[in-house]
């Protein structure tokens, strides 16, 4: 009812001036995609933590950076290496009026390993705990199987559900009905159409600051021009994934406002270290490689020094980027500030091919995938044609994105584009996950594709993950990402960059875990 | 009458198997779902354990022949992605299609054979050439372009019409129509304007065609002689006659319309089937594909029936029942 053709202007004035003041606290924002499915627990990020976000209250809060707030838990200490004890806010109430106890966040954490015919996403955090305990309804105790410093974090991504419900119904179809979607969170659940929107109303009892707008409607809006063209008819409030080549002209609008940060979005390459004749490498002459070149660390660093970090984010991203040279950006934990991106030098990555043994070079194929990260095709090719120029003949492969991710897992790329997004604002999960060696076992290295193992980084690793001073812990994370940083063990290019646009008069705290919240945004007047 | 009936009914239930298994095999060879549905982060242990709640580890023919051992009881199974029933969901989306398909292809119709005609009648004055150049631009403008280009002066520099999505809904038989609103005409104009381009200069195309030769017919001749006011000569004689190519092209278009709306859909984010197929075939979501093409493949078939019996309507002399009786 926001706008009607002039036609019928006549007919409606009356409606529409009612419906004026009506619609001054509803916000829309206009999304790339919305959660598939309403259950929180049926997701890790992306969409799914979006929606949570406004329903329900993680049991920590993260702040942008992804350290711990008082959350739902207030207070909380580690008793022991193996031992947390969680104090539970005592006046917060679910959403049909129950008050929240301890027994509720043991259910939660229960459940994100036990969600009905899903792959569980966030068994990641619920498997991290052994034993749960409710000493009281104030007082949670949680064992973990070993130290586990990082905990808190991981919390902080667990919406917490109402047992007495949850238990009820325990299927995600009962989260997308709304029978079994009760959060503590500012909004509640008012209507939920598949695939389209997702419409919610401020929850008026809400233990926290109280949200600006009345009702929040989160509507899928999957084309990028689509989205800016609603933002600048008034259709929507706030939009997000901003595409790049509109920039420029949302920039110069006086009606919008374009909102930028930079993100924990991590891109870079991975080079086959295990295997002594990749699969799709060859010398000049298309004869098989009698050994890896990626095994020797000056030709990872020569590939480093051929890559325009600046000129590959200007060309292939228009922009929107920053490069990197490490697994995170400064401003999170485990990050070590002297560690700048490799600076452009094709002579030096030249001599240093030749000292190798490569002075002219070699072939290899470089994976890329389409309709998976943000114009990776354009990626690979930019890379691909700053490696031919010192030498390295590349041609490129860019696979859809379902056999991607399947022969990446089965190591069949020698030479491919991928990407880690962080949750809990800290390097160690990265570090675990992409370079500490490939061991099915104990489940470290789990997306290490190029299977790169440093027995130096394996035993750094081990020491900053046990830590639980966070002192001692952002130092001793930060050594190790120094280590693989020099030895290569990944190739670091680029961090993404979060951009969302809204209308003139609201104001939106852009943050670098990328979240499109309603409570991130407030009627720009508000402030004053 | 009843054999035809029982003839296309045989035809309608091999098409339709062979589609299920068509699509079985088409995602088989394409990739696996399970690799898709999953966050890139996952485990190893979660894509199995996915894999496995979805039946995917199996061999394929065991996977057909539980969807057929399902589809016997009614469900086409959950979708992967949503986890909603498969067909509900399409169902669910299928009156906001059907409205903007039927909406487009009726302007297209109304405005289509006033000016076929006129164009055809006066083909050779200025009028006639413009309406011909018109329908050129309504084929050759690709629809998104022209969706966009709407978008950006109708709704964001004008701010007459709303940019995007389905307005108010009304109730009608049980199913949610917003062409019962006045908001949702607003809604539904550009989309529907978009959509009906192509189709409109096809109509237009058709008829002028039809008018011409019509024009030059004995029949047409001697109802001169005798006559008869250009009106009646026009509206009667002629429209009769040109009429059976148009009504099955308009049946055709009609049916890949329902099914074929994708591209305007995604650029006015309309939430109907098309868009709901994009999504799915991005994310190798069989249950919804799956179903998708079987009521594809209904739709042709019943909208391809009912052009048969239109014909028979318009031109007594066609028989349905395969010629027995001529």
């Amino acid at each position: 009812m926001r706008k009607l053709s002039w036609l019928l202007t006549p007919f409606m004035v009356l409606a529409l001036g009612m419906g004026g003041t009506a619609l001054a606290r509803d916000f829309i924002i206009g999304v790339e995609s919305i959660a598939e499915t309403l259950d929180p627990h049926d997701s890790m990020a992306g969409q799914g933590f979006d929606y949570r976000g406004h329903v329900y209250d993680s049991i920590v809060w993260l702040d942008g950076t992804g350290n711990p707030q008082p959350g739902l838990v207030t207070e909380w200490k580690a008793v022991d290496p193996n031992t947390w004890e969680l104090t539970v806010r005592p006046d917060v109430k679910f959403h049909n009026g129950s008050p929240l106890t301890a027994d509720d966040i043991a259910f939660s954490l229960w459940r994100t390993c036990n969600v009905p015919g899903t792959d569980n996403p966030m068994a990641i955090v619920g498997n991290l705990v052994s034993e749960r305990i409710v000493v009281s309804p104030t007082k949670l105790i949680l064992k973990t199987a070993a130290p586990q410093p990082i905990l808190m974090r991981y919390l902080g991504i667990v919406p917490v559900v109402s047992r007495a419900v949850g238990e009820k119904h325990m299927q995600v179809n009962d989260y997308n009905t709304g029978v079994a979607s009760i959060g503590t969170g500012p909004y509640k659940l008012k209507e939920f159409v598949t695939g389209q929107r997702i419409v919610l109303e401020r929850n008026d009892d809400y233990w926290g600051k109280k949200p600006a707008w009345e009702t929040v409607t989160l509507l899928n809006i999957e084309k990028p021009e689509s989205r800016v063209s609603a933002l600048l008819a008034g259709d929507v409030d706030l939009i997000n994934n901003v595409p790049a080549e509109q920039l420029a002209s949302l920039d110069n609008n006086s009606d919008v406002r374009v909102w930028r940060a930079k993100s924990s979005l991590f891109r870079f390459l991975i080079m086959d270290q295990f295997t002594d004749s990749p699969s799709d490498m060859t010398d000049n002459d298309g004869k098989p490689m009698t050994r890896n070149p990626f095994k020797d660390q000056r030709v990872r660093r020569a590939i480093s020094l051929a890559i325009n970090r600046e000129a590959l984010i200007e060309t292939a991203l228009e922009g929107l980027g920053i490069p990197a040279g490490q697994l995170l950006d400064e401003g999170f934990s485990g990050v070590d500030p002297t560690l700048k991106p490799d600076a452009y030098d094709p002579k030096e990555a030249r001599r240093l091919l030749a000292e190798a043994g490569y002075p002219d070079g070699f072939r290899v194929v470089l994976h890329g995938s389409s309709g998976h990260y943000y114009n990776a095709p354009q990626v690979v090719e930019t890379i691909g044609q700053m490696l031919a120029r010192v030498g390295i003949k590349t041609s490129i492969e860019i696979h859809p994105r379902a056999e991607y991710s399947r022969a990446g897992r089965r190591f069949e790329y020698s030479f491919a584009l991928f990407g880690w997004g962080v949750y809990v604002g800290e390097t160690s999960e990265t570090i675990m996950a992409l370079l500490m060696t490939n061991d099915p076992e104990t489940g470290t290295g789990f997306a290490n594709r190029g299977r790169y193992s440093n027995p130096a980084v394996d035993q750094a690793a081990r020491e900053a993950l046990a830590e639980f001073d966070p002192v001692k812990r952002d130092k001793l994370l930060a050594r190790t990402v120094r280590i693989a940083m020099e030895d290569y063990g990944v190739m670091p290019l680029y961090f993404g960059m979060g951009v969302w646009a809204s209308r003139a008069d609201v104001n939106f705290d852009a943050r670098a875990d990328s979240r499109t919240l309603a409570i991130l945004a407030a009627p720009a007047d508000a402030g004053r | 009458m009843f054999a035809f009936f029982v003839r296309r009914l045989g035809q309608a239930i091999l098409a339709l198997f062979c589609t299920s298994i068509l699509i079985f095999l088409a995602v088989y060879a394409i990739g696996d779902p399970a690799e898709v549905l999953i966050d890139p982060q996952a485990t190893d242990a979660q894509v199995a354990h996915l894999r496995a709640v979805l039946g995917l580890d199996r061999p394929l023919w065991q996977q057909y022949l539980l969807f057929l051992e399902r589809a016997m009881h009614g469900s086409l199974g959950l979708s992967y992605f949503y986890k909603v029933d498969a067909l509900d969901l399409i169902l669910q989306r299928m009156p906001a299609t059907i409205e903007l398909a039927l909406t487009a292809s009726l302007l297209a119709l109304l405005i289509g054979i006033p000016l076929g005609f006129i164009a055809g009648v006066r083909h050779d004055t200025m009028l006639g050439r413009s309406i011909m150049g018109f329908s050129i631009a309504g084929f050759s403008l690709p629809a998104f372009w022209v969706g966009l280009c709407l978008i950006k002066f109708f709704a964001a520099d004008l701010h007459w019409l709303p940019s995007i999505g389905r307005g108010e809904t009304r109730e009608l038989f049980g199913i949610q129509w917003s062409i019962l609103t006045l908001d949702g005409w607003a809604h539904i104009i550009l989309p529907a304007i978009t959509l009906s381009l192509a189709k409109l200069a096809l109509i237009i195309r058709l008829t002028r065609a039809g008018v011409r030769e019509a024009m030059l017919m004995d029949y047409i001749k001697f109802a001169r002689a005798k006559g008869l006011p250009p009106r009646r000569i026009l509206g009667v004689y002629v429209m009769k006659n040109i009429l059976i190519p148009i009504i099955t092209v308009f049946g055709l278009e009609l049916a890949r319309l329902l099914t074929g709306a994708m591209i305007v859909e995604s650029v006015f984010a309309w939430p109907g089937m098309g868009k709901l197929l994009i999504d799915s075939m991005g994310v190798l979501d069989r249950p919804i594909l799956v179903a998708f093409l079987l009521i594809t493949v209904a739709t042709f078939i019943i909208i391809n029936f009912i052009v048969d019996m239109l014909y028979s309507v318009i031109d007594p002399r066609i028989r349905l029942g395969g010629g027995r009786n001529d």
